[in-house]
């Protein structure tokens, strides 16, 4: 704004001035120019007329003296001896001064004497002589030259007569046009300016150049001169020329000057105005200035003053400095501020009562809130603690129990139980992804372990209906990959396990392949196939599967019973890991759910995987007679945990209690803990610290076994536990984290006990 | 803000433009011309060559003719458009005539025919093409002289008395002089050399030697009037043909040689025709026609194909190099010219011309 108007009114004012002078100059100096031409051809022509008229003088004297000598006495009366007429006549010459040379002839042109002798050729046949004697009067030649010396003359003669009137003889006299030349080349028009005379033959007979004498005349010049056009602009030695010219007694007598000369002070005049121009132009620019200044000055003023008040500078008032509608502007706006100020003042007053009012309502908010995760956290605790027992033995029974009524009962407990258990694990991890307190845990992993792991976990639910699971892995994929190894199972346990859910008969496979993302083969993609021969997913229902809480119409009989949250725990997952899940499906002809994870980082550890096989289905865990600790003061769940072990070649021990279980830990040296976290007296926290503080048994990795909610993501966590298995046991997840801590093996089913 | 620019600038674009040089307007226009003038030696010019140039170009040829250079000169000082063709000896063309503004050089690059000009005409190449060349001598009736001459001197000898005729031309009349006064034709004029001349120029006067044209002279030899007179070769060599007692005498050492060049005027009017008419008559073929028709010696090499085979093989119009090598090119200057102007008007105020 400021700038705006102050460039707006200098570029005005700079347009107006330059404008203003341009138009002066440029016109001023045009027709000052054309009058000068017009002048130039008028000057010329009088210029022209004058020496003319000076050139005609002499051409008159040189003929009235040479009848002088034909009529002189003395010259009469020395015809009888050639050598007093020689002797007069070069008296006479010298009397006159006119002529080069003085020559008597008879009228046959026969030399009768002459004071320089020397015409090569013959008088008779020069007109002016032959018109001399024919016709009885005084004539002039045209210009020529007489050789040696070269001279550039013209005659003049004149009849002599006896007493009686008869032609005696005729006097020729040599005028030197030299003596015409100075008069007409005594013109000096500054540098350029020449006079030219052109005789009846159109030569010039005068010439600054002498090698131009007795040379036509050009011919655009001689057609000025025929049509009477006075303002010759002739254009020769590559200049333009101008002037005028006259003519008289068939002599022309040319005024020319270089156009470039006569125009040269006209040239300086330019440059001079210009200059002046420019320097008017600088002082017209100065006031311009000033004049903005004057004018947008107050307004900055203005300006200055919002901006003070725009940066909480209250007291900021505009200067009025004038009484014009600037003045009333500031003045007015004043005023407004003063308002502005107050109702400010007004409406702080209302913010805070407001402000007040919210604190109070976060505050209890909050309350709320904390009474809530109390909650969760109690609930998650009361119930998976029961849970743990009731799914743990149901289990079990399941296992020894023979009657197929009471078998029938038992499936309906573990199913309900561990119905509710996922419906409580599901949405403590969908609540901890959407709260963003979930962290990816990359570790080094073997994505063939962790598929040969899946397929042994989820064996027996593929077995009891009769399905073919079976994976198929790409040959050269990478042995080691940085992963989240337990969520990405967690997701294939997932993918399979609805596979397996939904699939009445067939198989259910899993494919893993991959390509290198560059050329060092460090980094890689992976893409991880989970293809079934089930009840598939009809094309509208593919993508809406994904959302919480939303299962497939079929998914949603009472066969097919779930949350409906493992999806979209999965593609959230999938997402965090920068990757894609997505689903192609036709109803009634299976399902294949692809996993994409871009740019997997490639571990450069390579593992013997020799021992991996492709089919799971006859093979157990063979945990090589690794000794575990159970720590947990309900005697049930230590129960539990020991019988779930039971089978997979591990030696248990257990703690009811944490001081037993560090007594325990420092004697024996277990390979590993399961550390129930609330105990009475010593908490699983405090012994795990205790133990990781023991330089003989800080190596021995402790999972945390909870039915509370924990923040295993924690540095204090970390520090104290390798893992957390929530309560109720899940018997996969468990196995799994074991695999993670322990040496194992798969050792065929048919050796097992 | 941009109307008034617009505005500016229309105004100052109609003021320059209203009034641009008028003077371009005129538009130079020269009509094409369709005559050439040649200005030539009376009876000196071959007709069917310029008959035949006026059929191939359909350029009118005038001809206009003098008897001596002086009435030449005079006639084209006095008009200076007389012509625009002249032919001029040689080395006064370029010594004398193109410095009085007579003729002027020419523009060689408008000449197609100059690699053909003979060696004696390369000097002056730039100021004329090669007409003719001959020298000047003597015919004699050897019925009646019958004496083998070795030099001049006969002029002086009584023997002859009233039977030589001299030509009345000031110049051939003081080189004939000079030689047989046993002198160099280009002889430096000292007051003791003219003084001898003086001498035996009354010697002549004394031996009652008259003055006249060539073909005057011949005649007065064939007529049996004289016994020797003053000639050129070609003149000569054409009487020769039908009076065989007819022979031409030179001096073999220093002969008077000469050579003419056709020139440019000055002031020619038909400056572009003049230039076609120079290229025509500069071929071997227009050479020869001349050659052939007043026998003398062109300048044109490859001409000697068109000639006739008596003048191809006569020696007298077309001498050997060697003999041509031994005349000499008289050199004009002021005190020749005056010396012969005043020797020569000393001798005709009593010499009788021929009736």
């Amino acid at each position: 704004m400021k700038k705006k108007i102050k460039s707006r009114i200098l570029v005005y004012l700079i347009s107006l001035i330059i404008l203003a002078i341009a138009l002066v100059t440029f016109t001023g100096v045009f027709f000052a120019r054309e009058a000068s031409l017009q002048t130039h051809f008028e000057s010329t022509q009088i210029l022209a007329k004058e020496i003319l008229h000076n050139v005609n003088e002499v051409y008159k004297n040189a003929a009235q003296n040479v009848s002088v000598i034909a009529e002189n006495n003395n010259i009469k009366q020395s015809f009888e001896s050639p050598e007093k007429l020689k002797l007069e006549l070069i008296k006479l010459k010298r009397i006159l001064g006119t002529y080069d040379d003085i020559t008597i002839l008879n009228p046959s042109g026969e030399v009768l004497t002459s004071t320089d002798y020397n015409y090569p050729a013959s008088w008779t046949h020069h007109k002016f002589f032959a018109a001399t004697v024919e016709l009885k009067a005084p004539q002039v030649s045209v210009a020529y030259y007489l050789p040696e010396p070269l001279r550039f003359i013209t005659s003049f003669t004149a009849p002599v007569f006896d007493e009686k009137g008869k032609l005696k003889a005729v006097v020729s006299a040599q005028l030197n046009m030299k003596q015409i030349q100075s008069i007409v080349q005594h013109l000096t028009l500054d540098q350029t300016g020449h006079a030219y005379l052109i005789d009846e033959n159109k030569r010039y007979i005068s010439h600054y150049n002498e090698e131009k004498l007795l040379t036509n005349v050009d011919l655009g010049l001689l057609q000025k001169i025929e049509q009477q056009d006075s303002h010759l602009e002739l254009t020769f030695d590559q200049q333009i020329h101008i002037g005028n010219y006259v003519t008289e007694n068939e002599r022309t007598l040319i005024v020319l000057q270089e156009r470039d000369e006569v125009l040269s002070f006209f040239n300086d005049i330019f440059w001079n105005i210009l200059i002046v121009s420019l320097v008017i132009a600088v002082l017209a620019l100065l006031i311009g200035l000033k004049l903005s200044q004057s004018l947008t000055k107050p307004i900055e003023d203005l300006n200055d003053t919002i901006h003070k008040f725009k940066q909480g500078d209250s007291s900021a008032r505009a200067a009025i400095s004038s009484q014009d509608e600037i003045g009333e502007l500031a003045n007015d706006f004043n005023l407004m501020i003063k308002e502005v100020i107050e109702f400010r003042e007004q409406l702080e007053e209302l913010v805070k009562t407001r402000t007040d009012e919210l604190e109070k309502a976060k505050d209890e908010a909050e309350t709320a809130n904390r009474a809530k995760s109390a909650f969760l956290a109690n609930m998650s605790h009361e119930i998976r603690t029961p849970m743990n027992a009731i799914l743990g033995f149901s289990q079990i029974l399941q296992k020894t129990e023979t009657d197929d009524e009471k078998k029938m009962f038992l499936n309906s407990i573990t199913t309900g139980g561990k119905t509710l258990l996922s419906i409580i694990n599901d949405i403590l991890d969908l609540s901890k992804i959407e709260a963003g307190k979930f962290t990816l845990m990359l570790n080094q992993s073997s994505l063939r372990s962790i598929v040969t792991e899946t397929c042994t976990i989820l064996s027996n639910e593929a077995k009891k209906k009769k399905l073919d699971l079976s994976f198929e892995i790409d040959e050269g994929f990478p042995q080691m990959v940085i992963i989240d190894e337990l969520r990405l199972r967690q997701i294939l346990i997932n993918l399979v396990g609805n596979a397996i859910k939904f699939t009445d008969s067939g198989f259910v496979k899993i494919k893993a392949s991959h390509s290198y993302c560059d050329e060092l083969n460090k980094f890689t993609s992976i893409t991880i196939e989970v293809e079934d021969s089930g009840i598939g997913i009809s094309e509208d229902e593919q993508e809406s599967i994904f959302n919480d809480f939303i299962q497939s119409e079929k998914q949603g009989d009472k066969l097919y019973q779930g949350t409906g949250l493992g999806l979209a725990i999965c593609r959230k997952l999938i997402k965090l890991m920068k990757g894609k899940l997505s689903v192609e499906s036709q109803l009634n002809k299976g399902a294949t759910f692809k996993i994409e994870l871009p740019r997997i980082e490639v571990s450069e550890i390579i593992i013997d995987d020799d021992n991996y096989v492709n089919s799971v289905a006859n093979s157990y865990l063979d945990f090589n007679n690794s000794t575990v600790l159970i720590v947990d003061d309900n005697e049930d769940n230590l129960n539990f945990l020991v019988k779930l072990l039971e089978g997979h070649n591990i030696k248990t021990q257990t703690a009811s209690n944490c001081e037993k279980a560090i007594k325990l830990t420092l004697e024996s040296q277990p390979d590993l803990i399961l550390m129930d976290l609330k105990m009475p007296k010593l908490s699983g926290y405090q012994a795990a610290e205790t133990i990781k503080a023991n330089a003989s048994t800080k190596d021995i990795p402790i999972l945390a076994v909870s039915a509370s909610i924990v923040d295993e993501n924690t540095e204090s966590f970390k520090k104290l536990f390798e893992s957390f298995i929530p309560k109720p046991v899940n018997s996969e997840l468990l196995f799994n984290s074991l695999m993670n801590h322990l040496p194992y093996s798969y050792s065929n089913s048919d050796t097992k006990n | 803000m941009k109307k008034i620019y617009t505005l500016f600038f229309l105004v100052l674009f109609m003021l320059f433009s209203c009034k641009r040089d008028e003077a371009q307007k005129q538009v130079i226009k020269q009509k094409p011309s369709k005559e050439v003038i040649l200005y030539n030696w009376k009876e000196y010019t071959c007709l069917e060559t310029l008959k035949e140039f006026e059929t191939e170009t359909g350029i009118k040829v005038i001809l206009k003719e003098f008897e001596t250079i002086n009435e030449q000169i005079a006639s084209i000082q006095s008009n200076p458009q007389l012509c625009d063709l002249t032919v001029f000896d040689s080395h006064m063309a370029k010594n004398q005539f193109t410095a009085m503004k007579l003729i002027k050089k020419l523009n060689t690059s408008k000449l197609n025919n100059m690699p053909s000009y003979l060696n004696e005409f390369q000097e002056f190449i730039d100021v004329g093409i090669p007409y003719s060349f001959g020298m000047t001598g003597y015919a004699i009736d050897t019925r009646k002289v019958k004496k083998e001459f070795k030099n001049y001197e006969f002029l002086f000898n009584p023997e002859y008395k009233g039977k030589i005729a001299l030509l009345d031309d000031p110049v051939d009349f003081f080189l004939t002089l000079l030689v047989a006064s046993g002198k160099n034709i280009n002889q430096a004029l000292t007051p003791k050399v003219l003084k001898d001349i003086e001498t035996n120029a009354l010697k002549l006067k004394n031996n009652s030697i008259d003055f006249n044209e060539t073909f005057t002279n011949l005649d007065l030899l064939v007529e049996g009037k004289r016994w020797i007179v003053q000639t050129y070769n070609g003149d000569a060599a054409s009487y020769m043909q039908e009076h065989d007692y007819i022979k031409f005498f030179y001096h073999p050492e220093n002969y008077n040689a000469w050579s003419e060049i056709i020139c440019l005027t000055n002031n020619a009017p038909n400056e572009e025709n003049a230039y076609k008419l120079l290229n025509y008559l500069s071929t071997a073929r227009a050479a020869a026609q001349f050659s052939n028709e007043f026998m003398y010696a062109n300048g044109i090499s490859g001409s000697e194909k068109f000639l006739n085979k008596e003048i191809r093989s006569n020696p007298l119009i077309n001498p050997s190099r060697k003999i041509r090598e031994t005349g000499k090119l008289y050199h004009r200057s002021k005190e020749g010219n005056s010396a012969a102007q005043r020797i020569f008007s000393i001798l005709t105020s009593s010499a009788a011309s021929s009736p």
